[in-house]
């Protein structure tokens, strides 16, 4: 991270490297279009070149902090190009493969029960969750997605983050 | 805001998707609540977590050296095409923002009438360009605007949006050269504007900062003309 908002091409090239299968793959399920993610995975990197100095270790991970700002960008982009919303269930088929959890950096014990806990959520706790963490919807707009009041969305959604929350706390008590 | 009010709202702030004013009242609250910010910073692990589990795709080859260049840290030229394709999806609201800026600086030549009115503005101050860039948080969020005018003297504006004006309490100028110059009279107005002439020509700087009282609470918009 240094190097990278130092400017050096190294550290620069080296930093796309380690996280551009994660960027690209986080963007392309959001934007479904090839072309597209990878312009958004590219100003992605541009963003976080131009941020680089303000990275504040303490608020969480690199990837995360990078992943957050190629969600952001892939919102941008939805929301400019394409009113349609993405479809949760088309989310849920990509982030579940076959074989199980995606995030390989993290230890088998860990990934289980968020896993499991994905999986069970409710249908319509799914959609919701999913319309909100990747497509950055809010619960007014996903009521009138899923035809329901935006009270019903919220608690879905409260519903959903708080089961996972559980079984990340479980994941660490492991 | 009330402890259950925030516990209501804490997954869709963990998750970004608040609008502007509910996440001022939330930030506001969990400013002064140990508690809260316990909950909202285990939902925002949740949030995390949830991002770390999108599929992992290599892109396209060529990428790697694609976004270098766009970095500018080599002088190919593909950051133009970028700029079209980026252009060709953007929506209304954006491309029209976008056109206006580009013509801003002349290069759209057929454009005659809005480049003679903006040459004719610019001679009015002895200006030579002007320039408009969006502030954004650490994340890469949108979270307001910062314009420059490089003339006698050069000044700058800046908009912030308001889910973010509580996060601003100072301002600093970084220079090409990598000085950093305080804005001591800075003082955000209640609309979220603060303008005035600033101490160095706008060329030579290269990005506005917007500070916070607690760390990582930073806007940046860069200031030069690409």
């Amino acid at each position: 991270m240094a190097g990278l908002a130092a400017g050096q091409t190294d550290a620069a090239a080296a930093f796309v490297r380690r996280f551009q299968a994660r960027v690209y793959g986080l963007v392309i399920t959001i934007v479904r279009d090839p072309g597209t993610a990878e312009d958004v995975a590219q100003e992605t990197f541009v963003r976080a070149w131009r941020n680089a100095g303000t990275y504040d270790p303490r608020r969480g991970r690199v990837a995360t902090w990078l992943l957050t700002i190629a969600r952001n960008a892939a919102i941008d982009a939805m929301r400019a190009r394409r009113p349609e919303p993405l479809d949760p269930e088309i989310v849920a088929a990509r982030l579940q493969p076959a074989g199980g959890a995606v995030d390989e950096s993290a230890p088998v014990h860990e990934r289980a029960p968020v896993r499991d806990a994905l999986a069970e959520l409710p249908e319509p706790q799914r959609r919701a969750l999913f319309l909100a963490a990747y497509a950055g919807r809010t619960a007014r707009e996903i009521g009138e997605l899923e035809n329901a009041p935006v009270g019903t969305i919220k608690t879905r959604i409260r519903r959903a983050m708080s089961k996972l929350r559980d079984a990340l706390e479980t994941s660490h008590a492991l | 805001m009330r402890c259950e009010e925030l516990q209501d709202l804490a997954p869709e702030l963990a998750l970004g998707t608040l609008d502007g004013h509910e996440r001022a009242e939330a930030l506001r609250h969990l400013a002064t609540c140990g508690e809260c910010r316990r909950l909202v910073d285990q939902l925002t692990t949740v949030a995390d977590e949830l991002l770390m589990r999108a599929p992992i795709h290599e892109p396209p080859a060529g990428f790697e050296s694609r976004v270098i260049d766009a970095l500018g840290f080599q002088q190919r030229p593909p950051r133009r095409q970028l700029g079209r394709r980026l252009l060709a999806w953007l929506g209304p609201p954006i491309a029209a923002a976008a056109v206006t800026a580009v013509a801003l600086v002349g290069v759209y030549h057929d454009d005659h009438v809005t480049a003679e009115r903006y040459r004719t503005t610019l001679e009015q101050a002895n200006g030579k360009y002007f320039h408009a860039e969006p502030l954004r948080d650490a994340t890469g969020t949108r979270a307001g605007v910062a314009f420059g005018y490089q003339g006698s003297p050069s000044w700058m504006l800046v908009t912030v949006d308001p889910a973010h004006r509580d996060q601003v309490a100072s301002a600093e100028l970084i220079t090409r050269d990598q000085r950093t110059i305080r804005l001591p009279r800075f003082e955000l107005e209640p609309n979220g504007s603060w303008g005035g002439a600033i101490p160095i020509n706008l060329y030579d700087v290269s990005a506005i900062r917007l500070l916070g009282d607690r760390p990582g609470q930073v806007l940046e918009a860069s200031t030069s003309p690409k």
